[in-house]
Parts: C-alpha cells; sequence; structure tokens
C-alpha cells in the first residue's frame, strides 16, 4: 500500500509516538485531575508536558490556554459557539472546509451575520473585498491556513492584521499547516488557533486543540466535571478547566506530544522541505501525462503539501478506485468534505483526486504513484 | 492534622487549577527545590484538590513562582494547630 493520504490523517506515525501512548496506556493510566493519587498525577503531568510542547511549537508561552479537544473540527466548534451569539457578524472565505462551513450555516439560523469573501482560482482571497466586509458588528473572522482541497495558503498575516485593524478576532483553523508551516502566535495576529492532533501534528486520531490568546472568553460547548471546583454547580470561569469538561484524550494526547517533540526535533522546516520536494515532483510528473488536469498554485512552496488532479473526464472516486486496485495508491478523492472549494474550483460534479504525501513517503512510491497514473489515463481517456 | 511530606516539609501552596500545580511542579524541579504533591487540605480548600508542599526554610522560591506567572490561591506554614498565611 502507498499511503498518498495524509492530509486526511498522518500515517504511519514516528515510534515515539506509538511508544507514548503504549507508556501512557500501560504505565501512567490514571484520569488526569480526579483525585490528587500517583496514578492521575502521573498522566496530569503527560498532559501538561503536551501543553508546553504546543506553547514551544506555536510560539506562546501559557500551557493553561491550550485546550484540548477531540480534532480541529470540535475545536473549531469550540471557538465558534463559544464567542458568537445572535446579532454578530463573521467573516470567512470561500473556501472553506465544513468544519467552518456547517457550523457558521448553523449560527446564521440562530441570528448570527455571515459574509463569505468572494475568490477566484488564482486569487482565493480578494483582500480589497475582505476590508470592505467589515460591519460595525463584526465579531470574527474565521478562515483556514490552507485549503485541504489543493493546498493552496491564504494571506493569513494580513488577513489578521486587517481584522484587528477593525477590531474583530482572527480564528484560524491549521487543520493543514500545523507541523507542517511555522505558526508563531508570537507574530501572528491570530486571536484562536484551532488544531488537529493527527495530521501534521504525527498524534493519534481523536486528539486536537485550540489555542485561546489572553483577554478572550469562550462560552463552553460542553459543561460538567473538570476535577476542579467540585462543590460549585457553576462551570469553572478558569482555563484550561472552563473548556474541558470530562476525561481527556489522555494516551492520546501523551502520544500527541510526542508527537510535537518529534516535530521540534527534526524540524518543521526540514519535513516542509521533503514534503515540498515530493509535491514538485509529482506535480511535474502528472503535468507531462496526457489528459491530466492539475488544482492551485503550481508553487509548492505557495501550498501545504497536496497535489489535487483529475484524469481527463473521469470521475475522480473511480480514479481513485482504480489507483489503488491496480497499484495499491491511497489518494482522497470526491469533494473532501468542502463544496465550498469546489465550487469555485468548478468541480462539484468530478471532485478531485488528491495526494498528500507525508515526508515519511519515498521517492519509489511517488514514481510507482505517477506511473499508476500514467496508466489509469491511458486506459481512460480517449485522446 | 498534618499528614505525608507536609510533616516534614512544613510549607504548603494551593492552586486554583491542575495546571498551576503541575506548572509550579517544573519551577520547583527547575530550582531543584524538593517537593510533593498532596490532597489539598479540606481548610484550604481551592480550586485544585491538588497542592504542592516544599521545605519551609526554601519558602524564597515563592517568588520565582510568581516571576514565572504560576497563580497561587494561597501560601501556608503548616503548624499542629493551624495553617498560616507566609510572609517571604
Amino acid at each position: 500500500m502507498i499511503y498518498l493520504d495524509n492530509a486526511a490523517t498522518t500515517w504511519p506515525k514516528p515510534q515515539q509516538v506509538l511508544a507514548a501512548i503504549e507508556e501512557a496506556l500501560v504505565h501512567k493510566g490514571g484520569n488526569a485531575g480526579r483525585g490528587g493519587h500517583g496514578a492521575a498525577m502521573q498522566m496530569a503531568r503527560l498532559i501538561h508536558q503536551a501543553r508546553e510542547d504546543l506553547c514551544v511549537l506555536f510560539g506562546t508561552d501559557n500551557p493553561n490556554r491550550v485546550i484540548f479537544t477531540q480534532n480541529a473540527t470540535h475545536a473549531l466548534n469550540q471557538a465558534l459557539f463559544g464567542l458568537l451569539q445572535q446579532g454578530d457578524h463573521v467573516i470567512t472565505s470561500s473556501i472553506e472546509h465544513n468544519a467552518v462551513a456547517r457550523p457558521l450555516w448553523a449560527l446564521k439560523q440562530r441570528g448570527v451575520e455571515v459574509s463569505e469573501v468572494p475568490g477566484i482560482l488564482g486569487g482565493e482571497f480578494d483582500l480589497e473585498a475582505y476590508d470592505k466586509a467589515f460591519r460595525p458588528n463584526t465579531k470574527l473572522v474565521v478562515t483556514l491556513h490552507a485549503s485541504n482541497v489543493t493546498g493552496t495558503l491564504l494571506p493569513v498575516k494580513a488577513i489578521g492584521q486587517i481584522a484587528h485593524e477593525h477590531g474583530a478576532y482572527y480564528l484560524l483553523d491549521a487543520a493543514q499547516t500545523a507541523g507542517v508551516f511555522p505558526i508563531d502566535l508570537g507574530s501572528l495576529a491570530v486571536d484562536l488557533l484551532a488544531f488537529p492532533g493527527h495530521k501534521g501534528l504525527m498524534g493519534p486520531q481523536g486528539t486536537g486543540g485550540l489555542i485561546v490568546k489572553p483577554g478572550i472568553r469562550l462560552e463552553p460547548l460542553i459543561y460538567g466535571g473538570t476535577g476542579s471546583l467540585s462543590e460549585e454547580d457553576r462551570q469553572p470561569d478558569f482555563l484550561p478547566d472552563a473548556l474541558e469538561s470530562g476525561t481527556l484524550n489522555g494516551a492520546g494526547i501523551a502520544g500527541l506530544g510526542a508527537g510535537v517533540r518529534y516535530i521540534l526535533r527534526e524540524g518543521v522546516d526540514k519535513i516542509r522541505i521533503r514534503e515540498q520536494a515530493h509535491c514538485r515532483k509529482l506535480w511535474n510528473g502528472l503535468l507531462e501525462i496526457p489528459g491530466v488536469k492539475l488544482y492551485g498554485s503550481e508553487l509548492v512552496e505557495r501550498r501545504s503539501p497536496i497535489v489535487a488532479f483529475n484524469i481527463g473526464e473521469l470521475d475522480s472516486v473511480e480514479a481513485s478506485y482504480i489507483l489503488e486496485e491496480k497499484a495499491g495508491v491511497i489518494a482522497r478523492a470526491g469533494l473532501h468534505c468542502a463544496a465550498h472549494a469546489h465550487r469555485m474550483l468548478g468541480t462539484l460534479e468530478q471532485g478531485v483526486v488528491r495526494f498528500s504525501p507525508s515526508h515519511f513517503t519515498s521517492e519509489d512510491e511517488i514514481e510507482t504513484a505517477l506511473q499508476a497514473v500514467r496508466e489509469v489515463a491511458e486506459d481512460n481517456i480517449n485522446l | 492534622m498534618l499528614y505525608g511530606k507536609l510533616k516534614e516539609y512544613r510549607a504548603i501552596l494551593t492552586f486554583p487549577s491542575l495546571t498551576e500545580a503541575l506548572g509550579a511542579e517544573r519551577v520547583f524541579s527547575r530550582y531543584e527545590c524538593p517537593f510533593a504533591t498532596i490532597p489539598t487540605p479540606i481548610r484550604l480548600r481551592s480550586g485544585c484538590n491538588t497542592a504542592l508542599c516544599f521545605p519551609l526554610e526554601r519558602k524564597e522560591i515563592i517568588e520565582d513562582l510568581i516571576d514565572d506567572g504560576v497563580v497561587l490561591t494561597g501560601m501556608y506554614e503548616a503548624r499542629e494547630e493551624g495553617f498560616f498565611s507566609i510572609v517571604w
């Protein structure tokens, strides 16, 4: 099997991640914060270490403001439903994943005003239109960092600065970039950062988080036991407890922490350069195959490690199925939970095939994938 | 009644949350100051059920904890007759 679906979830994981999960499950399996006994404290320390590691990675310094969630979608929902109320206005892009598009649709039904900044191919985010979209009641801007369909990066530095000039918060969805591109909360005008644990950060599925900058108060998405202020009915108002009701995925978070430490040791830039080299090879190879159409920027440096394409008019899901059946190449096809992006690309019907290598992918695997596409194109396109 | 390492160490810190207690642990380790986690005595009840005790003669470390941004809800000297706020 040649796994090229790392944009959905990275696989394989570094050995250190597996070892950390095993260590947590076998030797440190208490419930963090539930009692002060040794088993609970061991797990609490693992979780706290992961918060500190994430602070280092994202250039922030308060581990209390790192909130663990099940995934990036959960983190985005926490931020959106925790901040926006009836009468508020929010601005977003036109290439959002459903993790943002659907909560915003639901919030719209509750009286939140939503504006979508228009985009075109090659200009996915119109900064001029964006600047004009602000209203007196604009509370939040939310965008992804990179498209999960084409990998295209948005100008997040400018988006955040403009948001702040208008007195709005900026929520960044780093689903495709955390662990792949440097994200420095010390220099970016980002107020809320949502990230998955199981993609670029190399942790297991079921992990993710939200970093909340000081001065922002979010209503909890869920209420319940936190192991603190147990004598009171009201939810604690301090972080992370306020937003972390219920038992955390301790073993998973231990694995996530190990993933982050692995990235810090290897270097975000080193990992990305290797992945971009794979993408360049894929892009150039696919470009030479008659009938193959590529999407997004040809500059791999301006994309997260994703290469999106179609083979003639062949349905993307069918193409993906054939690639797996014939050559064991695993790709993601269809709409990638991002109908808005496909609407802009004009691929709502066909979808696209998405290759997303990791730094663990070998050059031989890239060659094999290209050869497989070549053969599928020859068999299925009448040129 | 004093229990655990508190009988020996005699200084105790309480916190609003477990993450603050865990942050304090790191400061204690950095300054090589011995410490132990113990359940927060009921008379000192705070947001966090975990308290840290440490040798009273190292009470100046409280300054370092505060400098490091650790939030405390209380700092006490533990005597047989009760808990008394530490002045350092």
